[in-house]
């Protein structure tokens, strides 16, 4: 096993450089921006003069020069500090730039998109695996055409639109579910809202409640996407040796897609779901603005639309937790395809697969 | 000595009609025409791109009026916006009296009409701002896609022929942008005065600010192409006509453009496809997000966007306020562009017999 543990220490070691990258790459644009960051912490000043907002910059630590900032990004960074959140930050006289920490406030709303993706990919794995194999041993017939136009047109809904038409109908016109808020699971008070306010919900049933439709929205194309291709690929196994093999004994076709092709499918299924993270949070984020969930997005999005300009110290934090996600999701299923394959654990890597991309 | 009587498209070997000597490309093209779901497809983009791109200008003409032109005239009293086929008052101003209330045009006005309604509160031609806004979202596909193929092939088949520590340092770039969340980029850039910088480039053809969206969104999308070309340059320099020609004293660029290029056409071909598509619901997301094209270029984000809200200030559904016409129209569109090019996309992988993954 000293194979797959160096295999598993060199990938490791890439992706730590890589997140590192990432970091300084989003604090070199970000610093290339030019802005007056001061005017964060100048509170309630009307028409503040260039002295004050200079000042201000100083208190802030944003006027020094670029490589002494960097120097003390990567050391707080070293140490696991990212920070306060600019848009929170006030001066104290005593004790110097108070707010909350970047942390905390990233940790939080990476606590609900969590929630959203992985019910949704959830939801989409127990459709998606029993619905491919089950068209692909009927491939032809009327069923499986209808089902697969239908996937077509999923495919092809941009995640917005499915997510408004959703909202809607099921939210609005109907009335049938919560059409906006988010509530913790732990807990019967909690922020909601796209304002951030508080609202009397909570729990595990108003927290799944008012994530249905989300989810719902959330999993939509992906679903389309994954039952075409377990369909395509259970269609290819079905054609291979053992499942002959397993017919030939006398196993009933439920028999053979159940303890053949659907375990075969699913190591398949695990990569993907690894490949597409990236894609997965970029859908997310629309799914929260348009069901009002705070969420990284929703969080994103106050750091860059602020009045007061970009909260850098959250911008990098996010990039960084979504960076993080994406590359250990792809670190696992590098791990797990070099403990299946031992080829791969020589060469190190996967084959590029042809996909539409991030959408 | 009598020559047997053959058809002008076959060839006489030896007395004997031997088939017809056809090119992978020309065997592509009749595969294509017989392949139905991909002709339709075929004739639905071209149908969207005249539509967007010569019946717009045409429309403009006929009916007298451009997408950005306001008739305070076809909103009812809650900002409604008419529906469909309705002839409005041709005025670009609101009457209002002393006190504040408006007042029906003046007499003698002409009327003008609106194909599908009117868009928002300032009652513009909901139609025309499709078209046009079709015309933004098909440029910034085809543009992301074409600066993603350029950067994508040139890192690619730097890596795949040159191999060793060049491989390296492409792998790794790519690797740093595919953790990059690119909506997250898009909106950050989108949002800065670099942003507003870049959205006067034009090149005297294109809309207003769809060089920006078009060049992010290319920027971090290379990675696909790049791995596509060095995986397949890895497996294909090493195959018995690449060392032929190495020997036969050919350059290692010259092999690159003659030999192995043509073996990517089909997939990149084929990405490319689905490339646009991505682009294009890439630049409806970020539009939505206040990001990417601004006012006053319609666009089909813009469209929704202006129904809907920002995510900083959403709108609250009222069915008195809001009129469902510019959503359910501007969906049909996204959708139907999107479906034509997913359908062409798997069509030339049927075609090409391309290895399909998606």
């Amino acid at each position: 096993m000293s194979g797959m543990l160096s295999f598993g220490v060199r990938k490791a070691v890439v992706a730590v450089v890589l997140l590192f990258g990432l970091a300084s790459v989003t604090f070199w644009i970000n610093y290339a921006i030019p802005q007056d960051a001061g005017i964060f912490i100048l509170g309630n000043v009307q028409n503040p003069t260039r002295e004050q907002i200079q000042q201000a910059n100083h208190r802030l630590g944003v006027d020094r020069p670029a490589l002494e900032q960097y120097g003390d990004f990567v050391g707080d960074l070293v140490r696991g500090d990212l920070g306060i959140s600019w848009t929170t930050a006030a001066y104290v006289p005593e004790e110097g730039v108070v707010g909350e920490p970047v942390s905390g406030l990233v940790l939080r709303a990476a606590g609900v998109t969590g929630s959203l993706v992985l019910g949704g990919v959830l939801l989409l794995v127990v459709l998606a695996l029993p619905l491919g194999p089950f068209l692909a041993s009927r491939a032809g017939s009327s069923l499986d055409r209808t089902t697969l136009l239908l996937t077509l047109a999923f495919v092809s809904t941009h995640p917005l639109v499915a997510a408004l038409i959703l909202q809607l109908i099921v939210g609005r016109k109907l009335g049938w579910l919560p059409d906006q808020g988010y509530c913790p699971f732990f807990g019967d008070l909690g922020p909601t809202g796209i304002a951030g306010g508080v609202a009397e919900c909570g729990g595990p049933l108003d927290w799944a409640t008012h994530l249905l439709l989300p989810w719902l929205s959330f999993s939509l194309l992906f679903l389309a996407l994954y039952v075409r291709q377990i369909r395509t690929q259970s269609l290819s196994l079905l054609h291979e040796p053992f499942v002959t093999v397993a017919r030939a004994k006398g196993a009933s076709e439920s028999q053979v897609l159940r303890r053949h092709v659907v375990p075969s499918v699913l190591t398949v299924v695990a990569a993907m779901v690894a490949m597409d993270v990236g894609t997965a949070l970029g859908i997310a984020l629309f799914v929260e603005v348009v069901y009002g969930l705070p969420g990284l997005g929703r969080l994103l999005i106050v750091a860059l639309q602020g009045i007061a300009g970009f909260d850098r110290p959250v911008i990098v934090g996010i990039v960084l937790v979504t960076g993080a996600v994406v590359v250990l999701a792809n670190l696992a299923a590098d791990l797990f395809a070099g403990a299946i394959d031992p080829r791969i654990r020589a060469t190190g890597r996967r084959g590029a697969r042809l996909g539409a991309g991030d959408t | 000595m009598s020559v047997p009587d053959v058809h002008p498209d076959e060839t006489v070997v030896r007395g004997r009609i031997a088939a017809p000597v056809r090119s992978p490309g020309a065997i592509a093209l009749a595969r294509l025409r017989r392949d139905r779901a991909a002709v339709i497809a075929l004739g639905l983009a071209a149908a969207i791109l005249l539509t967007c791109f010569a019946g717009a200008p045409a429309l403009t003409r006929i009916l007298g009026h451009g997408p950005n032109d306001l008739f305070p005239y076809a909103v009812d009293d809650n900002l409604r916006p008419v529906g469909p086929l309705s002839l409005v008052p041709d005025t670009r101003a609101a009457l209002v009296d002393d006190d504040g209330q408006i007042v029906p045009p003046a007499a003698g006005t002409g009327e003008t009409l609106l194909v599908l309604g009117g868009d928002g509160a300032l009652g513009r031609d909901l139609f025309l701002r499709l078209l046009y806004g079709g015309q933004v979202s098909i440029e910034v596909g085809v543009l992301a896609a074409l600066i993603a193929l350029v950067i994508g092939v040139s890192l690619g088949a730097l890596a795949g022929m040159l191999g060793g520590l060049v491989d390296a340092c492409v792998s790794r770039l790519s690797e740093i942008v595919m953790a990059f969340p690119i909506l997250f980029l898009l909106v950050l850039v989108g949002a800065s005065s670099f942003g507003s910088h870049l959205q006067e480039i034009t090149f005297g053809v294109l809309n207003q600010g769809v060089f920006a969206v078009a060049l992010l969104i290319g920027l971090f999308t290379w990675f696909y192409p790049a791995r596509l070309v060095r995986t397949q340059l890895m497996s294909l320099r090493r195959s018995e006509f690449v060392d032929a020609s190495l020997v036969s004293g050919a350059g290692r660029a010259w092999i690159f453009r003659k030999h192995l290029l043509p073996h990517l056409g089909p997939s990149l071909l084929t990405w490319g496809t689905l490339a646009v598509a991505t682009g294009i619901l890439l630049e409806i997301g970020v539009t939505f997000l206040n990001a990417g094209v601004r006012l006053p270029t319609a666009t089909w984000g813009r469209i929704l966007a202006d129904t809907w809200g920002s995510p900083l200030a959403p709108s609250r559904y009222n069915p008195a306020a809001v009129s469902l016409w510019p959503t359910v129209f501007a969906s049909i569109a996204i959708f139907l562009t999107v479906v034509a090019l997913h359908e062409i996309g798997e069509g030339l992988q049927r075609v090409f017999g391309v290895e399909r993954s998606r």
